[in-house]
């Protein structure tokens, strides 16, 4: 189905003017002949409610409140100042003192907004970090924007030469601008995963790392010399354990779930899911497997330890014992 | 009140108008049949509300094409916790659903920090479009038309992802 300028432009001005504007007799008449031209119009217009609907739920800039916002927005003035310092010629374009103070009071904003998210590290480049149960979304100063997830943390060092991002731990998607002579590198411990331009996952757990590509393509590169090269769907998990590197297919939705709050458990032994969920616990989960045949979990859960906990509670094979500082999940055979 | 029609009917809506959802080859008919039902009836009775008009007829039909689809199940034995975590309740919709709210936040990020500001600050934060302009420094017209051109971007990358 081709993607059609014009109409959508139609669709979306008579969408947005009945939300915010009164619209009289005559332009309810107008919008019901032009809903009547064709399946297409209303097709358009059907399909611009939906994605409005959906709107609400979008989580991009999900750490910025309406302060924020408004002090990103005004960063776009940025080129208006950039123009007083140099007129063109014949043209001076004066702003008035109030608007200028607005514009820095709204970068400054913005840019303690930012300086709260960063720990910093005398002498070094700058770390963010997350606590269990917190995500965030950063944008960094090339206009990239990296997810954390929870418990996390990363390093950014950028030079004129290559933009470096170092996952000390944790999970991050990131979405990268694209400079072809800057290339993007993430590392995690030893691997390197490089991009010019796309959006990937990065998921460092104890066992190893996991990339997955949810846009565009990667090369990766660990100890060897040899770069292996991932795209869209791909999966690759690097770990001391497996000497051979094999891209597997992944669906990107589920690697990056945790964007939306939920993690989805395919055949998981009780020891993996400890793992996953303790990112989100203040509480350590520890895991004892007791029956005979080892439990395996599936499913999509929320990513917030409360509800895997109230599930594992419902079955008779389980046992959660709580303390102050850890929770204990035993599984033995059924009574 | 039409504004709160919008609202519910969208939201039955949409989970049939996300990409790859179901038979999204479903979704041209449900179109036609829509717009059948419209141009049967006189325009004089649908010019009073025409907006409300179109939601309800394609809500009725969306539902009926539902009934004739089997019903989505997966992970069955997790079905009582997951209805507690999420109203909507089926995981394969939701993720499916997770996949389109990624798709739309792509999209707003190549917007202009502008328009990204107006669109989040009034759908996320519920501001009105008067205190937005105000708070930005537009004019009233200008953030009307960051809305449009939001809605047009978002669903120009729900087709390119068809």
């Amino acid at each position: 189905m081709t993607f059609n300028q014009q109409i959508s432009e139609e669709a979306a001005e008579w969408f947005v003017e009945f939300r915010l504007g009164h619209i009289d007799a005559a332009g309810r008449r107008a919008f019901d002949t032009w809903i009547r031209t064709s399946p297409e119009h209303l097709r358009a217009y059907l399909e611009v409610a939906a994605v409005w609907e959906e709107g609400s739920s979008l989580t991009a800039h999900r750490g910025l409140n309406s302060d924020d916002l408004i002090a990103l927005a005004h960063t776009e003035g940025n080129v208006v100042s950039l123009d007083l310092v140099s007129p063109r010629p014949g043209q001076r374009r004066r702003l008035s003192t109030t608007r200028l103070a607005m514009l820095a009071a709204g970068l400054a904003i913005f840019v303690l907004g930012v300086a709260g998210m960063l720990l910093w590290h005398p002498g070094r480049d700058p770390v963010y970090a997350t606590t269990a149960g917190e995500r965030r979304i950063l944008r960094l100063e090339d206009g990239s924007c990296v997810e954390l997830n929870s418990r996390s943390r990363i390093q950014v060092r950028f030079s004129p030469q290559q933009r470096e991002v170092e996952l000390l731990e944790g999970q991050a998607l990131f979405q990268v601008a694209k400079d072809s002579h800057r290339p993007f590198v993430v590392r995690s411990d030893e691997l390197r995963v490089r991009a010019v331009g796309t959006q990937f996952d990065v998921n460092r757990k104890t066992a190893g790392t996991i990339v997955t590509v949810v846009d565009g393509r990667v090369a990766l590169q660990s100890e060897g010399p040899a770069a292996i090269l991932l795209s869209a769907g791909d999966q690759l998990t690097v770990s001391d354990q497996t000497p051979r590197l094999q891209p597997q297919h992944a669906s990107p939705a589920v690697a990056t779930a945790w964007t939306q709050g939920q993690l989805v458990l395919d055949s998981e032994t009780l020891a993996d899911v400890a793992e996953e969920f303790n990112r989100y616990s203040t509480r350590r989960l520890t895991v004892q497997d007791l029956a005979d045949h080892p439990l395996r979990l599936s499913g999509v859960f929320a990513t917030d330890p409360d509800f895997l906990l109230r599930y594992l509670r419902k079955r008779s094979d389980i046992t959660v014992e709580e303390s102050a500082r850890e929770i204990r999940i035993i599984h033995h055979d059924p009574k | 009140m039409v504004a709160e029609l919008a609202t519910r009917h969208g939201q039955e809506l949409r989970r049939f108008l996300r990409p790859r959802v179901r038979n999204s080859a479903d979704i041209p008919d449900i179109i036609q049949e829509v717009f059948l039902r419209l141009l049967r009836v006189p325009n004089h009775e649908t010019i009073r509300a025409p907006e409300a008009y179109i939601f309800t007829v394609a809500r009725h039909v969306a539902q009926q094409h539902s009934l004739k689809s089997t019903p989505h199940t997966t992970s069955a034995e997790l079905g009582d916790v997951l209805s507690e975590v999420r109203a909507a309740g089926d995981p394969a919709l939701e993720v499916v659903a997770q996949q389109c709210v990624e798709l739309l936040d792509r999209a707003l990020l190549q917007l202009s920090p502008k328009a990204q500001a107006t669109f989040l600050l009034h759908r996320r934060d519920g501001k009105s479009i008067e205190e937005i302009s105000q708070q930005l420094g537009i004019s009233r017209p200008m953030a009307k038309k960051y809305l449009v051109k939001t809605l047009v971007r978002f669903r120009k990358q729900l087709k390119d992802a068809e």
